[in-house]
């Protein structure tokens, strides 16, 4: 059976990486991008993922445009947000408004992202 | 009672007239009786006389009848009762009554021998010897008796005429006095009528002569003293009275000048007096005794003149003025000053005051040993109400502008303070972020390094590492909050009820603790409009403060009371209490003094500005090692 692959996007490297690490010992196949613009890039490019995890805020394009980039391709695609404002930034509510599967505000625990990552996967189900 | 002197001296006379009527009456009468008596006496010897001698002639001439008809001749005379000749044995010869003749004297007159109804033995013997008649009034004063010796003849062998008869008479005189009584009466009551119309005549005299003429002046004089010097004297006549009429009528010419040139000097002032504009009054300087008022006066002191003319100042001045009236009158008697001006209040009949204004200086008017003083009042109670309104308006205003600067002080104390959480709270929100990022990669790392960690020990120190980071976490959360601006929306609340559930929550660990919480809350305490959650949280904090202060077991108690539109919470431990030093800065945020590992230093700050916008406010109390009180301080309408 295929492993289900996860585009994680974080501008921050320590994230990015950690996360990845954390995903791919539990049998992720896991992409990463460090940007919103390189998430987009990768989604016209045609991957499709079964989670896209991404931050809110970022230089240049934001956590929500990928998320519509994502939608725009796939309108089903479960998309996780992790933040590190609280539940008041605009952002943060513009993201909610989209729909996403779940969310997790920074810093979030091991157990806790795997939680929401099934559910995330078997709501997509 | 006055007796007019017409009616007096007319009186006085008729009384003087009858006194003289009844003295005349009983001295005359006496005097006619006596005469009547004395006259009756003489005639009767005279008549006795004359019979002597012609009876005498008639018996010496043997002619017995014609003595008799000589004897009863006396009978003619009505007031000879008895008239009888006896001869000198006492045998009657003849008489006025004929029966007697031939009897004994003795026999017809058995009382001739009694003293006192006939004629005495001494008479009988005097006529005798003396030969003549003698009369006497017989001892009842009613009849006068005469006897007289009649030669009857000699006797025989006697050549002298021995023989000697006796005649008597008796006349009755009650008649004779009577009528001369009478007369006398009669004389003594024309003589009074006589006097009587005189008097009256005087009287007439005197009323219309001098009396009325009197009168007259009397009237006159009595016009000049009410001031008419018009009035004429009409008394007539040429004498001292007609003089003194004159007289009256010259002074009255010269007083009316000087009068009628007073009197309009008088006129005027009065007039100036009675229509002044202000009111004026004449009081005695020593007693207060007010003498006169004008209209205006009685108008403004709510009294009539009247009432005024019989009162002292002192009991229609407030009571409160007296005092200071009195060392003014006092200043002025002693002449160190000479007047005053003062503001003050009389009181009206009804009670209700009138304000005054008041001149006093003294006047001297008619008597100099009694100082006067002249007072002026004008009525300024409008002013004093102008003056009261505006004084009111002033101290409103200063109350308003002190309200108002209150508040502006309190609002920018509350915006100093918001201000600085506000942007307290942006600097924190925007690190927090900034924080949570790396913090989230740190502690990842931490996590995937620890599933190789080498031993327990690294293990161990990598779960420190977690922890260590999740309290930072934590902490960017609480700094986050911190800026929030307050969520949730105002209900009406029951803070004994908040103050029961903060309580629940904390119990347990209390005991533990050894704290033993006193309750006092108010049964009547009204609902707050206020935030639940906010509340909550600053009672939660500084009762968390209270219990952190106590160690080694306390108490803290609880209070709760209304006061006017607020409500007073009060939080009372018996812990080790703040510095003066600290106390400054309890409400800056970040102050702590629990260490970094228990407290943000923000719980307090967090709690003021929550309660500031509430419209309320936190006050503390404090005393080193004997405890601290917190007081928050709710407005009831939110």
């Amino acid at each position: 059976m295929k492993n289900q692959n996860i585009l994680i996007v974080d501008d921050e490297e320590s994230i990015r990486l950690s996360l990845q690490f954390q995903l791919s010992e539990q049998g992720f196949d896991v992409d990463t991008a460090q940007s919103g613009e390189e998430a987009i890039e990768i989604l016209d490019k045609g991957s499709s993922y079964d989670l896209i995890i991404t931050d809110l805020r970022m230089g240049g394009e934001s956590g929500v445009d990928v998320f519509k980039k994502a939608r725009e391709i796939n309108a089903n695609i479960p998309v996780l947000i992790i933040t590190g404002f609280g539940g008041d930034s605009p952002l943060f509510k513009e993201a909610i408004e989209l729909r996403p599967c779940a969310h997790a505000f920074k810093p979030f625990s091991k157990e806790e992202l795997l939680e929401k990552v099934r559910f995330c996967l078997e709501g997509a189900n | 009672m006055t007796m007019p002197l017409r009616l007096t001296i007319p009186l006085i006379l008729l009384l003087f007239i009858c006194a003289l009527a009844t003295w005349s009456l009983h001295i005359n009468g006496k005097m006619a009786e006596e005469n009547v008596e004395k006259e009756s006496k003489e005639r009767l010897t005279r008549i006795l006389t004359r019979l002597q001698g012609s009876v005498e002639q008639a018996l010496r001439r043997n002619n017995l009848e014609w003595a008799q008809e000589e004897i009863v001749g006396l009978g003619n005379d009505p007031n000879i009762e008895l008239g009888i000749l006896v001869d000198e044995n006492g045998k009657v010869l003849a008489s006025t009554e004929i029966i007697q003749i031939g009897f004994m004297l003795q026999d017809i007159f058995p009382l001739v021998t009694r003293k006192e109804s006939f004629v005495p033995g001494t008479l009988i013997k005097k006529a005798k010897s003396s030969l003549a008649a003698n009369v006497l009034r017989g001892l009842d004063g009613k009849s006068l008796f005469g006897i007289v010796p009649i030669q009857l003849g000699s006797t025989e062998g006697f050549i002298r005429p021995t023989r000697l008869g006796m005649l008597f008479a008796k006349l009755n005189i009650v008649d004779l006095k009577a009528t001369a009584r009478e007369t006398v009466r009669h004389q003594v009551i024309q003589f009074s009528l006589f006097l009587g119309l005189l008097t009256v005549g005087l009287g007439l005299f005197l009323h219309y002569h001098l009396t009325q003429r009197i009168q007259q002046l009397v009237l006159a004089a009595k016009a000049f003293g009410r001031g008419d010097f018009q009035t004429h004297i009409n008394v007539g006549g040429d004498d001292e009275i007609t003089i003194l009429a004159k007289s009256m009528m010259e002074m009255a010419e010269k007083r009316m000048g000087v009068e009628e040139k007073l009197g309009l000097s008088e006129e005027r002032f009065r007039t100036i007096f009675e229509e002044a504009p202000l009111g004026v009054a004449l009081i005695d300087s020593l007693t207060g005794q007010i003498y006169e008022v004008n209209p205006k006066f009685a108008a403004i002191s709510g009294r009539t003149r009247e009432e005024m003319a019989s009162i002292d100042w002192m009991s229609i001045t407030h009571p409160d003025d007296v005092q200071i009236d009195l060392d003014n009158m006092a200043d002025l008697n002693a002449k160190k000053i000479d007047g005053f001006n003062m503001d003050k209040r009389y009181i009206k009949p009804d009670g209700s005051p009138v304000w005054i204004n008041m001149t006093i200086a003294p006047v001297t008017v008619i008597d100099k040993d009694k100082p006067r003083h002249l007072c002026m009042i004008k009525d300024i109670t409008d002013r004093k109400q102008a003056e009261e309104e505006l004084e009111k308006y002033r101290n409103h205003l200063e109350e308003l502008v002190e309200e108002r600067t209150q508040k502006l002080k309190n609002s920018q104390k509350q915006l100093i303070h918001s201000e600085k959480l506000s942007s307290l709270g942006k600097l924190t929100g925007a690190i927090a972020h900034e924080f949570n990022n790396p913090l989230q990669g740190l502690r990842n790392i931490i996590e995937i390094l620890s599933n190789s960690a080498p031993s327990e020990k690294e293990v161990k120190l990598a779960e420190l590492g977690k922890s260590e980071c999740d309290r930072m976490a934590r902490m960017i959360v609480s700094l986050r909050d911190f800026h929030k601006p307050s969520s949730g929306k105002s209900s009406p609340i029951n803070i004994n009820r908040c103050l029961e559930e903060v309580l629940a929550l904390q119990i347990k660990s209390l005991k533990e603790r050894g704290i033993q919480i006193n309750q006092q809350f108010s049964d009547k305490l009204p609902l707050v409009e206020a935030v639940e959650g906010q509340i909550k949280q600053v009672l939660l904090n500084i009762f968390q403060n209270a219990a952190d202060s106590i160690s080694g077991g306390g108490q803290i108690t609880l209070t709760t009371e209304a006061q006017d539109s607020r409500i007073i919470i009060k939080i009372q431990d018996t812990g080790s209490g703040i510095s003066e030093d600290n106390k400054k800065n309890l409400f800056e945020p970040f102050f702590t003094t629990k260490g970094t590992e228990h407290g943000t230093g923000l719980g307090l700050s967090i709690s003021y500005g929550i309660i500031q916008n509430h419209g309320g406010d936190i006050e503390v109390e404090s005393e080193l090692d004997r405890g601290t009180t917190f007081t928050v301080i709710l407005p009831i309408r939110g």
